[in-house]
């Protein structure tokens, strides 16, 4: 499905955030990225979409080489990946409808994109996965009148909405509290599994990735250094991951899973849990 | 691990310190600082002794004032119909400039935004807004009776490049501004320039 081979990027000024990554993702399967700040995986997750430009290498989606596309099929393949991000970046003006629908722009022609009207399957959809994700009724809403886990849920509606063959999730969770950190996790991997679509998830949270993903990869200033089972993350490979600490808190199965469906307190703009110490970035 | 006792010591040290001044953030050395005031006072002293004011000419111009000021009370409408059509016209010109200078300045602000224009693109732009702002809007109907004579059209083209120069300048600026992370998102999902322009650019720089 998803086929890195030898991705390099080397920014102006000499900083080489990937040196040479691998990856395949060969099944639906979410595949969790960590890695200390500074590592590359935002730049891993961009150079795919091309938000960032890779030096080198090869990006291939469904057997699709995407490093070599003109703008025009560039733009025709980004709008089968979706892309969530740990700001939301929902357009913050514009409805939860609205912002849903957009996700439908690679699809519709400039007319109707500006007269917002949309075809009834794309409403259709978009009113299910408003349900799906829990925001039932909270169309009309603008996306800036919502808490942090219910826009990064519009955000997470937004990137469905593309029905796409590949999802890139920045750092869903690190603007999150744990506890909506942990819902917006599982919502990511029920949506992905229920839709087939592969994953690769950019995560801070050492324990939610091994409690979440089905596969988990590290990178090392732009190497790849990690890729196994999530039970497979010993002591000893994150040392080797984040250098030298006392991980015996850190690596556990979380069994707090007991705070389903619950409401959200509204617009709180919590900082991101710095359990590991890192943020942003 | 420090040991207790040396992070003791660095604490006592640090405490011990009660003054601070923010380093400089222009001059760093005094030389500069002086050269600089002392440019100010030689400039000042040199654009004054240009002025050529003549003291006695101006004391025998107030009363001439004086009576200006006086003849405007009361007003005089005697030809109330020649103020009102002036008045209506300015109006009339003031809106069209406006409303032309709005549509105008909408294409140039985009290109002069320098995180959504190539950098080419960016410059022209850039440079055209600073060169129509340049020149005094005098000048600029100057130009424009030369060309199309006097009257209502030179003062109205006059206005447009007026408007169009300060709203472009804002547009842009706006655009500047805006949260990138919106941009990002809306062409990671695969939309053209126009369909980013209207879903990430347009809400942010309009309110609704």
């Amino acid at each position: 499905m998803l086929e890195v081979t030898d991705l390099v990027k080397e920014y102006p000024g000499g900083l080489r955030a990937l040196r040479g990554v691998a990856l395949n993702v060969t099944e639906p399967q979410v595949v969790a990225v960590i890695g200390s700040s500074g590592a590359g995986k935002s730049t891993l997750i961009r150079c795919i979409n091309r938000l960032v430009e890779p030096t080198s290498g090869s990006v291939k989606l469904g057997g699709l080489e995407l490093t070599t596309l003109n703008r025009s099929d560039l733009r025709k393949a980004r709008s089968h990946i979706g892309m969530i991000f740990q700001e939301y970046n929902l357009v913050e003006r514009l409805t939860v409808m609205e912002n849903m629908l957009s996700g439908r722009l690679g699809s519709v022609s400039l007319w109707r994109a500006f007269r917002c009207n949309y075809p009834p399957e794309d409403v259709a959809n978009a009113f299910e996965l408003l349900d799906r994700v829990g925001l039932t009724g909270r169309q009309d809403d603008r996306a800036d009148a919502l808490s942090g886990g219910q826009r990064q849920r519009v955000g997470i509606a937004r990137a469905l909405m593309q029905k796409p063959n590949l999802l890139l999730v920045d750092e869903p969770t690190a603007s999150l509290d744990p506890k909506t950190s942990r819902q917006i996790m599982r919502l990511i991997c029920e949506l992905a599994h229920e839709s087939g679509t592969p994953a690769l998830v950019n995560i801070h949270d050492v324990a939610l990735a091994q409690a979440s993903a089905d596969r988990v990869t590290a990178l090392n200033d732009g190497n790849l250094i990690f890729d196994g089972a999530p039970g497979d993350l010993t002591p000893e490979v994150l040392n080797d991951i984040y250098g030298e600490e006392d991980w015996s808190a850190t690596i556990r199965k979380d069994d707090d899973d007991a705070e389903n469906a619950e409401p959200e307190a509204p617009a709180k703009q919590a900082k991101p849990p710095s359990r590991n110490g890192t943020v942003g970035k | 691990m420090t040991p207790p006792a040396a992070s003791d010591a660095t604490r006592g040290a640090a405490s011990a310190r009660t003054t601070w001044s923010r380093p400089p953030i222009f001059f760093t050395t005094p030389a500069a600082r002086c050269a600089f005031w002392f440019l100010i006072a030689a400039y000042l002293f040199w654009s004054s002794s240009t002025l050529n004011i003549d003291w006695v000419r101006t004391a025998q111009g107030l009363p001439r004032a004086g009576d200006m000021l006086a003849r405007m009370v009361p007003p005089d409408f005697s030809r109330s119909g020649l103020l009102i059509r002036g008045v209506v016209e300015s109006v009339q010109m003031a809106f069209a400039a406006s409303f032309i200078g709005m549509i105008l300045a909408i294409p140039l602000g985009l290109a002069a935004a320098s995180n959504l224009a190539p950098r080419p693109v960016y410059l022209a732009a850039r440079s055209l807004i600073v060169l129509s702002r340049t020149f005094h809007e005098v000048f600029i109907a100057i130009f424009f009776v030369k060309i199309v004579g006097f009257g209502p059209l030179a003062g109205l083209l006059t206005l447009i490049v007026a408007s169009v120069s300060f709203i472009s300048k804002m547009i842009a600026e706006d655009i500047e501004n805006m949260n990138m992370g919106q941009i990002e998102a809306i062409r990671a999902i695969g939309a053209s320039f126009p369909k980013l322009l209207l879903y990430a650019v347009q809400p942010q720089g309009l309110p609704r």
